[in-house]
């Protein structure tokens, strides 16, 4: 009997990557539970520079540390998502990346 | 003027302050040098601790509840006057927008928790006690200036707080009230007070090797760190800061330790007690206030106020400023 994804069939799926101040992050993965996204990923960034100036992770204040936040899904849910976060980002220091991505159990998206 | 001179002495000779002052320098001179996160986070929790059940545990029944409470009165009073007094001596002396000045303001508004901290290594070195519910004077210094300075945002500034809070304050709300109410300091520094005053001394003897020899150095290893991250952050982001705004955040302390100065006048706090509403009142809060401004006021300039909080008054404060407030509080006369 075959599994889902054995016969390795990849299908396109959108992924989303989110790389936004900690304090914000919560707004990301809240608007990724309201449009449905079935799971997302959160990693520590390390250390960077963007308009604002030089970041680096401190142990004192998450007021300057960034995260990535990373979802795949569906292709046709991509550009509500990519709009709001386009709207958040009028606020919060971030950039959003969109790509096109191969994944298997196409149903897990 | 030469007890003031050997006060000083005494605290830039102490090992808290060349331990912060060599992380600040070796910061600058971009070493590598560097405390795991991690580590840095459970020496924050373990001065939270200690100073919190060591506070609570001392608290006498009856007797210190007035003066208690006069002293939490004063301590909500300064947290919400004192944001309104920057806010508009920035505005008078600065290019900074409405908004960054609200958000700053509300930093010196609020407190240091880890300046408290030093204040009372500072007072250990010279033999001066303090009122334990002091701890609790910390707490309550917390969350007013928060709210002030959102308030003074929101009829102030020139692109008003609503516009950015509409869109995200349904989302944020939750999580802002948690900031300020259940940050993790807040969190151990009150709970260890309040389960210090239902252990008692009994509870104190318990843990007493834990939290009593051990804090000078542990306070030593995190003045290296704090030293290190302040000078980093000034480095990162000096270009970003003018001279007004430098000197705000040198003259702001010296004005909020006279106001606490005065404050401690009417509450008849003693020569300790009163140098730590002092040290309470020039401090700024660089730890829970810039993470609830970035939630609440996202368009204020979060390196302005970071760098102003804890690379430029953190400092000052810890060199300089504990023992002058000291030393003005023992001239006023405080007995």
């Amino acid at each position: 009997m075959k599994r889902n994804g054995a016969d390795g069939a990849m299908h396109i799926k959108k992924r989303i990557e989110v790389i936004i101040e900690q304090p914000a992050s919560h707004l990301v993965t809240e608007l990724l539970d309201r449009h449905g996204a079935t799971g997302y990923t959160v990693l520590s960034a390390a250390t960077g520079r963007g308009t604002s100036g030089r970041w680096e992770r401190s142990p004192v204040t998450a007021a300057r540390q960034q995260v990535i936040v990373i979802a795949v899904t569906a292709p046709e849910r991509a550009p509500e998502i990519v709009a709001d976060l386009g709207t958040l980002l009028q606020d919060f220091h971030g950039v959003v990346f969109v790509s096109d991505v191969e994944v298997i159990r196409s149903e897990r998206f | 003027m030469a007890d003031i001179s050997q006060l000083a002495l005494n605290n830039l000779l102490s090992p808290m302050t060349l331990f912060f002052a060599l992380g600040f320098a070796a910061g600058l001179a971009r070493s590598d040098l560097t405390i795991p996160e991690q580590i840095g986070k459970g020496l924050s929790l373990y001065l939270m601790l200690a100073i919190g059940f060591k506070g609570g545990a001392s608290m006498g029944a009856g007797g210190e509840t007035g003066v208690l409470i006069a002293s939490l009165i004063a301590g909500l009073i300064l947290s919400a006057a004192i944001p309104v007094i920057g806010f508009f001596l920035l505005r008078r002396t600065s290019r900074l927008d409405g908004m960054t000045a609200a958000a700053v303001a509300a930093h010196y508004g609020s407190v240091s928790v880890v300046t408290f901290v030093t204040g009372v290594g500072f007072l250990d070195i010279v033999g001066v006690p303090y009122q334990q519910f002091m701890v609790a004077v910390v707490a309550v210094m917390e969350t007013p200036a928060i709210v002030v300075g959102l308030a003074l945002a929101h009829r102030f500034a020139e692109t008003p707080s609503r516009d950015s809070g509409a869109r995200t304050a349904n989302l944020g709300r939750g999580h802002l009230m948690r900031e300020i109410f259940l940050n993790g300091s807040v969190v151990v520094l009150v709970g260890s007070f309040v389960i210090g005053w239902i252990t008692g001394k009994p509870g104190l003897a318990r843990i007493e090797p834990f939290i009593g020899a051990p804090f000078a150095g542990v306070l030593c290893l995190f003045l290296l760190d704090m030293g290190l991250v302040a000078s980093r952050q000034f480095a990162a982001t000096r270009d970003q800061l003018t001279l007004p705004v430098i000197g705000f955040a040198l003259y702001m302390p010296l004005i909020g330790a006279t106001l606490g100065l005065g404050a401690a006048l009417v509450v008849g706090l003693d020569l300790g007690s009163a140098s730590m509403l002092a040290v309470l009142a020039a401090s700024a809060s660089y730890i829970a206030v810039p993470a609830a401004m970035r939630i609440a006021l996202p368009r204020a300039n979060a390196a302005v106020y970071l760098t102003l909080s804890l690379a430029i008054t953190f400092p000052f404060n810890v060199m300089v400023g504990i023992p002058l407030y000291f030393a003005a509080a023992r001239a006023l006369g405080f007995p």
